[in-house]
């Protein structure tokens, strides 16, 4: 019988801790417990015997550590993998009985955009353990203890590439929550999505307090169980660690667990073969249930998961068409229009953001997953890959954290053989259009139709109906009269009939027209009580807003009651729809009683919101142009003068920068564009090694608010990128930072390829450790103690 | 600031004084930024640390090491779990200890990712939540200090300042070795980046000397830490004992 037949038959019983076992016998502190597979290998292999021997089913080699990245040791990796997984097997051939389980967990470093390791940096080295590991003869691959969803999906997907079963079990705190923010709901629409054969819970949190937890993965996981919790918490005693439950009582503690529908047990840190033995016996007369299929849809981020219950909405802001700003922002390289464009959607209430660059001239490709990236640093919500292209959605869909909605395939063939299976690899929740070969049908029926075989066509491919949403596309109704009629009725029909979600992209019904926001908002009401589950709108539409928080209302929704009266109760709130605490959090300084009357003073005391105001009403009577020179340029120049002699300071200065960047928003609107066009460009890095770049940010803000235009490449950026890009944009300037001693060195190297590719380039730098003379030695043109200075040399370089 | 949503009085000082106030009050604008955001990080920041007790032994006696070759600075060995330390200013900060905890701690990827959200929407913001979190670091390892004032192992024990590596003349490597022999990346999710850089990045790792009660050389000792350890003479952050 093999682990995936016995998981079927009866409750599998785990092993228990291996660090614990080898501190006792002498693994100090530091020491690395995988070199002992090599050195002390008869010590292995009697600990997993003696767990055999207590009742498991399965042990985890010795490997808890054992990543490329991570173990620094005299042997090398495969020698160590191969004896662990030999010591396990001569265990396991001794006991007459048992399962060798590859053990994985995390390579210890943090994963980009929050750390500096790629996601297929971390996904080879693992790789390289499972090629290892299976090669040498485990029977099944246990990622675990993990504490991040992203290092997770890496390792999972590399765990996938064996013929192997996959079991994945993570870590939480306290709260419930992974290190980087996870919720059970998020980590089993992860593993589920990419179809581990077993899921749970190990180490971590005190095994008393897990019973929220565990109630949540039965609730919510189709798949089966396992948790493996350490015997109570660790209590310092003579400078030795202890644990605080009894092997007879975490046996009682974990039975009561497995009463309610766990399929795996075994322990984690300070338990011993006796904990396995008192579980065993408490668990062993349990009545064996799998679990039933469950039929929530579940999208996850980094951040606690979504169980989509209620109407969802997606907002379909970052879409370059109808988008100018974000289109000529792509075409530049520029991924912070879009990631602004993210945020005001998250404040504006959107429960999905979706992201979508189908532009022609562009690397799609590239660009998606750059903004796939970008979008997951700031905001938790969960992402809809969008794109017409297949191997975009593959791209995106591989280095998304968590799992993705998809957006979209449809019943032609040809989509369904080329999406559906990059959905069951990564997992993903997968928008599907109601047209085929034979183009829309005119009627719900037809699209119905196609509907069905989608639903039919998916299941084939392992992918069930909660990972379907339906688009029984809505039509123009300038141009067909029935539109409404039609959609909403196959909305009806594919719900009741199919028993799969429905989306709609609302704005598609007034083309054409004039006043959309009328037509759209009452379409919007219709569907959303004909039972729509998602809607793609703008969140940032007052009438939608509007339109969705009546809806709620009349729904019955208590909640939905609450924060109508939150948002409308208030006068001040009236005009906005959106809650007054989020409007309040995005509004950075206090607002000021008396109006200031100028538009100087605004930029002076950095108040945003009247700036705009301050700035409209000058253009009644003057040109942009001279407001900025004016009002404008004077008042940053008394901003700046003030700091440089400290009597303005940073946050003064930064207020100030991004009034007069609200104030030009609304100038802007009245140049012309060669006016607007801007001097530069100006190239700004934070080099190589180095994730600190908020200095680089200061600067950027306030060179553009002199009107230059700048080429942010972020943070950790190589030197050869650097160099490609001063070339490629003919950069008379460019500006370094580094805030640290160990990254400085990455910035004489900047400095000289720089220097040998894009000779007309002037460098300026800045940052924590240098100084004027350190600048020069590294071959810098000049040094900027802070911002301001960069602004001056700025205006000297391109006088 | 531990259980409380509201900054203290102090906190606020030392958070315009991180920001380049020196002993000038902020303006009223700056204040109530500073309000609202550190509103949002105390909610959003998880504090996580974990610490070890180990033994200090002052190798300086140890006359065969002295003259080993390849230590030829007799001044300034310490070994600690194991692991031979050089430094003067950490063997002077523990002189009278024959016992430090070995601590990191951090804020967590949520500090970081706030930090990007604010860099996106409001630099001024962003500004503000970076001197904001430097004190609410400090704040939190002030109280874990309290809190293990408070063991009874520590009763008539004195804390020397903590001592973190980078300081005065300790290898920032060691960073590394404290994360490895605390096992910070599995338990509180702190970790190195290549170039030896703490992620997330508002995190700390340090030792705390223990010192007994009659163990300080002579009344009045001025122990080198933070600042006074710090070689950067005309930072303008910089404070003086």
């Amino acid at each position: 019988m093999n682990f995936t037949d016995l998981l079927k038959k009866r409750m599998v019983f785990l092993d228990g801790a291996m660090g614990t076992l080898l501190q006792e016998a002498g693994l100090m502190a530091g020491e690395n417990p995988e070199d002992w597979n090599i050195t002390k290998p008869s010590l292995i292999e009697d600990i997993h015997f003696e767990y055999l021997s207590a009742g498991a089913d399965v042990v985890y080699t010795n490997t808890f550590g054992a990543t490329g990245i991570k173990l620094e040791s005299e042997y090398e990796l495969e020698d160590i993998v191969r004896s662990a997984v030999k010591n396990a097997k001569k265990a396991v051939t001794r006991a007459g009985k048992g399962f060798v389980a590859l053990s994985l967990s995390s390579t210890g470093k943090l994963l980009k955009p929050l750390g500096d390791l790629g996601f297929e940096e971390a996904y080879e080295s693992y790789r390289e353990v499972v090629g290892i590991g299976s090669k040498a003869g485990a029977d099944l691959i246990v990622v675990e203890t993990m504490s991040d969803t992203y290092e997770l999906k890496s390792a999972v997907l590399a765990a996938k590439e064996s013929d192997l079963p996959v079991m994945a079990t993570v870590a939480f705190d306290e709260k419930g929550k992974l290190l980087t923010g996870a919720d059970p709901v998020a980590v089993i629409a992860l593993l589920e999505g990419m179809k581990v054969d077993a899921l749970g819970l190990n180490c971590g949190l005190d095994p008393r307090k897990a019973a929220p937890i565990i109630d949540e993965f039965l609730k919510y996981s189709s798949t089966p169980v396992a948790i493996k919790l350490n015997a109570g918490l660790p209590v310092q005693k003579d400078g030795k660690t202890v644990f605080d439950i009894s092997p007879k009582e975490y046996g009682a503690l974990i039975a009561q667990y497995a009463a309610k529908g766990v399929q795996l047990v075994g322990a984690c840190c300070g338990s011993t073969p006796e904990h396995i033995r008192e579980l065993v016996k408490a668990c062993s007369s349990l009545p064996y249930v799998l679990p039933v299929r469950k039929n929530h849809t579940l999208i996850s981020s980094y951040g606690p998961g979504l169980v989509v219950e209620d109407h969802t909405i997606i907002g379909e802001r970052i879409n370059p068409t109808g988008n100018k700003a974000l289109r000529q922002s792509l075409a530049e390289g520029d991924f912070s229009y879009a990631v602004k464009e993210a945020i005001a959607q998250e404040e504006a209430g959107a429960h999905i953001i979706d992201v979508n660059a189908g532009l022609p001239g562009i690397d799609e490709k590239a660009v998606v997953c750059r903004l796939v990236s970008d979008i997951q640093r700031v905001t938790p919500l969960p992402l809809q890959i969008d794109s017409a292209s297949a191997d975009v959605i593959e791209a995106a869909l591989r280095i998304y954290n968590g799992k993705a909605m998809v957006n979209s395939v449809n019943g032609k063939e040809e989509s369904m053989e080329r999406i559906f299976p990059t959905v069951a690899k990564y997992g993903g929740v997968v928008v599907a259009l109601t047209l085929d070969e034979d183009g829309i049908p005119d009627d719900a029926a037809g699209r119905f139709l196609i509907a069905k075989k989608i639903v039919e066509r998916a299941k084939s491919f392992g992918i069930s109906k909660k990972d379907i949403v339906i688009d029984p596309l809505c039509m123009t109704i300038s141009a067909v009269p029935t539109a409404m009629k039609e959609t909403l009725a196959a909305v009806k029909m594919i719900k009741k009939e199919l028993g799969v979600k429905t989306i709609l992209g609302v704005s598609n019904i007034s083309f054409g027209l004039p006043r959309r926001d009328i037509i759209n908002a009452n379409f919007y009401a219709k569907a959303l009580h004909e039972g729509l589950d998602f809607s793609i709108i703008n969140p940032l539409s007052e009438s939608m807003r509007a339109t969705y928080n009546a809806y709620r209302v009349l729904s019955g929704d208590k909640d939905g009651l609450n924060e109508y009266i939150e948002i409308y109760g208030s006068s001040a709130a009236l005009k906005t729809g959106s809650k007054p605490a989020q409007s309040a959090k995005t509004s950075g300084a206090a607002k000021s009683k008396t109006a200031p009357t100028s538009l100087r003073e605004c930029v002076l005391k950095g108040l945003i919101s009247e700036a705009a105001k301050a700035a409209e009403e000058l253009l009644a009577t003057m040109t942009a142009m001279d407001i900025i020179n004016t009002e404008l340029v004077p008042a940053l120049d008394e901003v700046g003068e003030g700091f440089e002699k400290g009597s303005v300071f940073l946050p003064q200065l930064m207020m100030s920068a991004e009034t007069a960047a609200a104030a030009f928003e609304i100038l802007k609107k009245t140049l012309p564009a060669a006016e607007d066009a801007g001097k530069g460009p100006v190239v700004i890095a934070t080099v190589k090694g180095d994730i600190h770049d908020i200095g680089k940010n200061i600067v950027k803000v306030l060179l553009e608010n002199y009107g230059f235009k700048v080429v942010d490449l972020g943070k950790d950026v190589n030197p050869e990128e650097v160099a490609r890009v001063c070339v490629e944009k003919e950069a008379k300037l460019l500006g370094l930072s580094a805030l640290m001693t160990t990254t400085v060195e990455n910035m004489a190297r900047t400095i000289e390829i720089v220097r040998r590719k894009s000779p007309a380039t002037s460098i300026m730098v800045g940052g924590a450790v240098l100084n004027a003379k350190y600048a020069k030695s590294i071959d810098a043109d000049r040094y900027c103690k802070d911002a301001m200075e960069s602004v001056r040399y700025a205006l000297e370089i391109f006088a | 600031m531990a259980d409380s949503k509201i900054l203290s009085e102090q906190d606020k000082k030392e958070i315009a004084r991180y920001l380049g106030y020196g002993k000038v009050k902020p303006d009223p604008e700056t204040e109530s930024l500073i309000d609202i955001v550190a509103e949002e990080a105390i909610s959003a920041v998880e504090f996580r640390r974990i610490y070890i007790s180990a033994p200090v032994l002052d190798c300086a006696d140890d006359a065969s090491e002295l003259n080993a070759a390849d230590e030829p600075d007799a001044l300034g060995k310490l070994e600690i779990l194991g692991k031979r330390i050089s430094s003067t200013g950490l063997a002077r900060n523990l002189t009278g200890c024959d016992r430090c905890y070995i601590i990191a701690a951090s804020l967590g990827a949520e500090c970081d990712r706030l930090m990007a959200r604010y860099a996106s929407a409001s630099m001024a913001k962003a500004v503000v939540l970076q001197a904001v979190c430097t004190q609410l670091l400090e704040t939190r390892l002030n109280e874990l200090e309290r809190e293990l004032a408070d063991l009874p192992e520590n009763s008539g024990k004195i804390f020397r300042p903590r001592f973190s590596p980078g300081y005065g003349d300790l290898d920032i490597a060691l960073q590394g070795w404290i994360l490895k022999v605390l096992e910070a990346p599995k338990k509180i999710g702190l970790s190195l980046t290549q170039s030896k850089m703490l992620t997330p990045s508002k995190s700390v790792t340090a030792f705390l000397g223990v010192a007994r009660a009659d163990g300080c050389p002579e009344k009045g000792t001025v122990f080198e830490s933070g600042c006074s350890s710090c070689d950067k003479k005309d930072c303008a952050m910089r404070q003086e004992n």
